[in-house]
């Protein structure tokens, strides 16, 4: 699900960075920056540990096939949505940096759709409510898997969604996201049933590692996650549908004729007139012959730059 | 009148979950003194050892470092006193390169940067590692960590050392060197081990602990040649 | 893992070429889906950095490959749908679809390329203290590099675990859901066990529920950063603004083609 730079446009880029900074702004204040009861070590090896979970992969019943998980629900069940937010992120960009796993600029997106969708969305509206006060591994297994479900269904409708208003594939939006939906309701049925296993184990063997927490506060708590997520939805769908608004052939930027102005004073007012048209072409080729060859000329730029460089800059090896 | 040694007096400690790990334990290690801390395993060894800086605190009895009382309201002077080095060096160095791990004592106390910058190049230079400033703790030998951890407390300058088992898992030249290290500090040091050698090379003294009452302590020569005791501890057979 | 040893300082400044390299990919990726020449030469900003960084350009780009896999998956689909003539080479008609396609992949490589180089300049840790100095909470950054720290770690006990039970067994990768729920469980009270013992480790030393940061680091901002990012800037929007390869074009094919 992890969103590579090669499949999101700037704008969209852009929004759902603003987005996720903004909650993680949020999550800082709520998961206290003194804190001294153990959630800060608690939450560095959690991050690590889904790591290692995620290079386990477990036969997926009645199929041949096999899964590993994301973690989401199992974090909030543990460590609280804010904290399991926190923790999320910050998998997701160590998976962006160390283990080249989706774009750089894609990771504002990423993280709305993976941890956001997850621990803010799908924790305290359906897993939290299922889940009850009291140990029952009937109610676990159910909240786990409906959770899951609700958190990745989310997830692959935002994927589809900022893929498609990027303009960048041509794939219809309908098809897209059918295919996607029902790609990841089989991944979210098997991530619930995953994180009900280790949920299950914990809850037998360690019962006070999930119960410990004061349920009455947290359900009190619950209402204002409830409205801080009603207002959160009015945003993201409010930009999305800014975006769409502003840049309305974005879903069929193939409307976008090829000969378009040449002018430098055109693309420059283009770029002003609002992120929605930046995306809005600017690569202006005069007629198929001379596209080709502009496209070989670029490349035989290339290769001379290259050279220059690897003749004047010779790469100092680093010890590691 | 010197601040440098520990007292536990009548400490009796349970867990929340009841199970009792120490009963009526009684000791005095003075100034200077390196002192074993013997038992097999489940003795009360590591919960004795959480006991000397107060990471608990006895359900009935005292414990004293130097003049203080271990109590809340002393805990941060006594966890300056105190450095404790625990058995998984890879629980005790939590920060991303060795120095910012030197530096994490020095820092909580607020010390001025100069005076941190001094404190780190003694507490590395103390355990033979000024080279590993700046590496990751994975990048390191097991040995390295070994020493690096324990430079993590030598750099809040304590008066007393508490080391829970330091030569576990380590080879041979390793372990010398860490012998070595060891006898070369004038701290007083309370070593938990199960490594006769080196209890035998450091310590003049050992105490024995099992079901968390102390059975033996005597000097180490006296507690080694005792071969009813020896079997007791299954250190022979 | 990437681990670069932090007593060799980085060949950028590291803050400069992380903002570097977000300009570089927020302008990069707003290059229309057709415009293929457009995003080639983009590439020169990869290529120059990459050595200056102590990689050689090969390597990265060789590196690179890895994402596409991923972009193929969703990219395939466009020579599918969009089946409109674009672009003629000789006899044969290229669709926009295959273009677009194209253009997907170059912005997939280029993204990952300037990931790469970003982590092979100063390493995950350098880019951390950075991301500290351009006021990324201190909550997040003692997150990112506790989850660092303890990666290797997790994955060693973790496969102590599974050489455990594979010797009792017989080796293999996937384990039914019931195993696999219990090594899981039984790694994951480890897990909790470790930060308790490390939480111990951290109050032992004084640790009241902030941590400290140490700052040794000669982060010296000069001009000449401030220069290095602006030049930058201006590469990019001059690629980015002008359409250089219509002219490149009409040279190219006044000469040679």
């Amino acid at each position: 699900m992890h969103l590579a730079d090669a499949l999101i446009s700037t704008p969209v880029a852009l929004v759902g960075g603003a987005i996720s900074a903004a909650l993680l702004g949020v999550a800082g204040v709520k998961v206290k920056k003194k804190d001294n009861s153990g959630l800060i070590p608690l939450m560095g090896v959690m991050g690590a540990f889904i790591f290692a979970a995620q290079m386990v992969n477990f036969a997926i019943p009645g199929t041949g096939s096999s899964g590993h998980i994301v973690g989401g629900i199992l974090l909030a069940a543990i460590l609280g949505p804010w904290a399991a937010f926190l923790t999320l992120t910050s998998v997701l960009i160590i998976q962006c940096l160390i283990f080249a796993d989706g774009g750089l600029l894609a990771l504002g997106c990423n993280i709305l759709n993976m941890a956001v969708m997850t621990t803010l969305v799908a924790y305290p509206l359906v897993f939290k409510p299922l889940e009850g006060t009291k140990l029952s591994f009937p109610r676990l297994i159910a909240a786990s898997v409906a959770a899951s479900v609700v958190g990745l269904e989310l997830g692959a409708f935002a994927v589809s969604t900022e893929t498609v208003i990027s303009g960048v594939t041509a794939l219809p939006y309908k098809t897209f996201l059918t295919l996607m939906l029902s790609i990841h309701l089989a991944i979210g049925i098997c991530e619930g049933v995953a994180t009900a296993a280790i949920l299950s184990f914990i809850a037998k063997n360690r019962p006070e590692i999930i119960y410990k927490k004061n349920h009455t506060r947290s359900i009190r708590r619950l209402k204002s996650i409830i409205i801080g997520f009603a207002i959160a939805t009015v945003i993201i769908g409010g930009g999305i549908a800014f975006l769409a608004s502003s840049n309305p052939d974005g879903l069929e930027w193939s409307i976008q004729q090829i000969t378009g102005s040449t002018e430098l004073s055109e693309s420059v007012s283009s770029l002003a007139s609002g992120c929605g048209e930046v995306q809005g072409n600017t690569a202006i080729l005069p007629d198929y012959e001379n596209s080709l060859s502009g496209i070989i000329g670029s490349i035989m730029v290339l290769v001379f730059v290259w050279a220059l460089t690897a003749l004047f800059i010779k790469p100092k090896k680093s010890s590691q | 009148m010197s601040h440098h040694y520990i007292q536990f007096s009548n400490v009796c400690y349970a867990y929340p979950n009841g199970v009792e790990a120490l009963h009526d334990v009684s000791f005095r290690i003075s100034h200077g003194e390196k002192v074993a801390l013997l038992g097999p395993n489940g003795a009360g060894k590591s919960t004795l050892i959480l006991h000397t800086n107060g990471l608990l605190l006895p359900t009935s009895g005292e414990v004293n470092v130097g003049d203080i009382p271990v109590e809340k309201k002393t805990l941060p002077l006594i966890r300056q006193s105190v450095g404790l080095v625990f058995q998984n060096s890879d629980d005790q160095l939590f920060m991303p390169t060795v120095e910012e791990d030197v530096a994490f004592g020095p820092l909580n106390m607020k010390l001025p940067e100069r005076e941190v910058e001094h404190r780190i190049d003694m507490a590395l230079k103390a355990v033979g590692c000024q080279d590993l400033r700046k590496r990751a703790p994975s990048q390191l030998s097991g040995g390295q960590r070994r020493r690096v951890s324990i430079a993590t407390v030598l750099s809040m300058e304590p008066s007393v050392l508490v080391l829970d088992e330091p030569s576990s898992n380590l080879d041979w030249k390793s372990r010398e060197d860490l012998i070595r290290i060891i006898s070369s500090f004038t701290h007083t040091c309370l070593i938990a081990s199960h490594d006769v050698d080196l209890v035998k090379r450091v310590c003049q003294r050992s105490i024995v602990l099992k079901d968390g009452r102390i059975i033996a302590d005597r000097p180490t020569d006296e507690i080694f040649t005792d071969q009813d005791l020896m079997r007791e501890l299954g250190l022979i057979s | 893992m990437e681990f670069r040893d932090q007593a060799v300082p980085p060949g950028i400044n590291s803050c400069a070429l992380l903002i570097t390299t977000i300009c570089y990919l927020i302008v990069m990726l707003s290059v229309s889906p057709t415009g293929i020449s457009m995003l080639i030469l983009f590439s020169i900003f990869p290529i120059i950095t990459a050595p200056i960084c102590g990689e050689s350009y090969l390597k990265i780009m060789l590196r690179s490959l890895w994402v596409l896999p991923f972009i193929l998956f969703i990219g395939i689909f466009n020579p599918i749908f969009d089946k409109e003539a674009f672009l003629k080479i000789g006899e044969l008609d290229i669709s926009r679809g295959w273009v677009t396609f194209a253009s997907v992949i170059i912005r997939g490589l280029l993204g990952m390329q300037a990931i790469l180089i970003l982590i092979s300049n100063d390493g995950f840790l350098g880019l951390c203290n950075s991301l500290r100095r351009l006021k990324v909470p201190d909550l997040l950054i003692t997150q990112l590099q506790f989850v660092f720290r303890y990666l290797l770690v997790m994955m060693e006990e973790l496969q102590n675990m599974r050489r455990a039970r594979d010797a009792r067994s017989y080796g293999r990768d996937t384990y039914p859901l019931k195993v696999w729920g219990n090594m899981m469980g039984q790694l994951f009270i480890r897990t909790v066990d470790r930060s308790q013992r490390i939480h111990a480790a951290m109050i032992s030393r004084g640790f009241s529920g902030t941590i400290p940061t140490y700052n040794n680091y000669s982060f010296g901002w000069s001009y000449k950063n401030t220069l290095y990012v602006c030049s930058w800037i201006a590469v990019f929007l001059i690629l980015r603004l002008i359409n250089i390869p219509y002219y490149i074009s009409l040279v190219t094919a006044s000469h040679i083609l």
